[in-house]
């Protein structure tokens, strides 16, 4: 089979399929056509072919051809370091809720041992007496 | 800088063509104009500061990029949902005129030339299904070297991969097609 030959047939074919698209779809496209030209910006709108020729081999020339960039796509994509925090959000909200129930145990902790100290402070049995070794043994002999 | 005049003229060689390309990979016809709409806007929005012929080559990545944009936002989609949307069928029968259906008389010049309207319609319907059924990157590949006409370089840059990446997957995609096509009795 002549690789060529075969591909060309096909892309003949393509072609003509193209051409008998239905008319709904050839409208539609007419119509996103007409969209994209009115969000062209209007510096570019109004360019002269002539101007343009001539600033052709300054722009090949002064910045970086079509799909040179590294680690970036020639499209609207957002840059790879974009795409990285992006992807790593979830992870630091996680971390981040960890880091607050730590947190809000830690209150917790404290508020509890604040009420075991106000409790202390406010009974009848002088705070001196929890150090004494003979009351502990005493509360101890106590329980059932 | 591309003009306005540029951009339309090129816009305009290429629509149809990307309309195939899109529904080649999506398989449904308001999806493939909505990517394509998208891919349209994007390079006349961003990139109307290029020459001319770039305006190519970029197209062609923004609509694949466009392409796999659709499918990864495909995949976090309602599993129900996404079946029934491939089970919805073609609607262009729903929209054809009536007078489109009357049939010429039998032995006519007419009748002759709807016969062989028929038979080519029919190849062209199995040239596509069996072009979509190609592996992606090889369709992707095939559509770009032999339909697009980019050359090896600009296809591999398009596609993301090796000019010789490039070469085996317009290979693998021209054998299989010629074997389908011959199993289905279609020769071009």
């Amino acid at each position: 089979m002549n690789e060529r030959q075969f591909a060309r047939n096909v892309r003949e074919a393509l072609e003509e399929s193209a051409e008998r698209l239905p008319y709904r779809v050839t409208l539609r496209l007419q119509a996103a056509r007409e969209a994209a030209l009115a969000r062209m910006p209007a510096t570019a709108a109004v360019a002269a072919p002539a101007a343009v020729e001539a600033m052709a081999p300054a722009v090949a020339t002064a910045g970086p051809s079509v799909g040179s960039a590294p680690g970036r796509r020639e499209d609207d994509t957002p840059p790879l370091w974009w795409r990285m925090v992006w992807s790593a959000l979830p992870l630091l909200l996680v971390i981040a809720g960890l880091v607050g129930v730590s947190i809000w145990s830690d209150v917790q902790d404290a508020d509890e041992s604040a009420d075991v100290d106000a409790a202390m402070l406010v009974d009848d049995v002088p705070v001196t007496a929890y150090t004494d070794n003979g009351f502990g043994a005493f509360l101890r002999a106590q329980r059932p | 800088m591309a003009t306005r005049q540029e951009m339309s003229e090129f816009l305009a060689s290429i629509e149809r063509r990307a309309f195939k390309q899109a529904m080649f990979a999506v398989r449904d016809h308001d999806t493939a104009l909505d990517l394509v709409q998208d891919a349209m806007m994007r390079l006349a929005e961003r990139y109307a500061d290029r020459p001319a012929p770039e305006l190519p080559l970029l197209f062609t990545r923004i609509l694949q990029n466009a392409v796999t944009d659709h499918f990864r936002r495909q995949k976090v989609r309602n599993l129900w949902t996404t079946l029934l949307s491939s089970l919805q069928g073609d609607d262009e029968d729903g929209e054809r005129d009536v007078l489109d259906t009357l049939e010429p008389e039998p032995g006519s010049r007419q009748a002759e030339s709807a016969a062989d309207e028929v038979e080519r319609s029919q190849v062209l319907a199995i040239l596509e299904e069996e072009i979509q059924r190609l592996p992606r990157r090889q369709r992707e590949a095939f559509v770009m070297r032999y339909w697009q006409e980019l050359d090896v370089a600009e296809t591999a840059a398009a596609m993301g991969c090796s000019e010789g990446s490039v070469k085996t997957h317009c290979s693998r995609a021209t054998h299989a097609l010629a074997e389908a096509l011959r199993l289905r009795g279609i020769t071009l």
